[in-house]
């Protein structure tokens, strides 16, 4: 199951970080907490998002080929 | 870890919002008057329009503490400014925001029916809270 952990700063600016959902899908699972609180400020993805894209990326070519 | 994302808190929320100022001020508990139409906000030097309002002025302070829903949706604060000065000032002010950013956080994850696996506050203030999510 993916884990979201929420750092809410001493002044109230919070920080979502998701563990353990590979590739685009790891957006969905923040995106509704993070409308509901204010405007995101920077989003960005870490090694596991590309890892997972570069995966998809390779199963395509195998299938094509 | 898969995406980073920080969030600047906006008040937006009114059950949020109430629910973050009784957290912090236990004794405002049932005090806080909540009017979406408006209700007259006694302030030390004149009466304003506010949609929430604790009635601090009858009650030693110079006036009553409030906020109005502005244009964009957000919510102001109103206060007398040696007021907000014996509160704390600044550090008020972000208490109150990091209080009302957890109770958004929480409402929303039993909203959505995720389970929330632990909250802490540390010792600097910040609020680390888990989710586990579907």
């Amino acid at each position: 199951m993916p884990r979201v952990t929420v750092i809410i700063a001493p002044n109230g600016s919070t920080t979502f970080e998701v563990d353990g959902v590979k590739g685009s899908g790891c957006e969905k699972v923040t995106a509704a907490f993070q409308r509901a609180l204010g405007k995101t400020t920077s989003d960005r993805k870490t090694a596991e998002y590309y890892e997972e894209e570069t995966e998809q990326a390779a199963e395509r070519r195998l299938v094509t080929e | 870890m898969s995406h980073i994302a920080q969030v600047e808190t906006e008040i937006r929320d009114l059950n949020a919002l109430v629910a973050a100022l009784e957290e912090i001020n236990p004794a405002w508990k049932e005090q806080v008057i909540v009017d979406t139409n408006g209700t007259t906000l006694h302030g030390y030097a004149e009466d304003r329009q506010a949609n929430v309002v604790i009635r601090t002025r009858s009650k030693g302070s110079f006036g009553d503490i409030g906020f109005l829903r502005t244009e964009s949706g957000k919510y102001r604060l109103i206060v007398d400014d040696l007021d907000l000065q014996h509160m704390g000032g600044k550090s008020w002010i972000d208490r109150l925001t990091r209080t009302y950013a957890k109770h958004v956080i929480l409402d929303e994850a039993e909203r959505s029916g995720q389970e929330v696996l632990s909250e802490e506050t540390r010792a600097d203030g910040s609020i680390k809270i888990m989710i586990e999510v579907d």
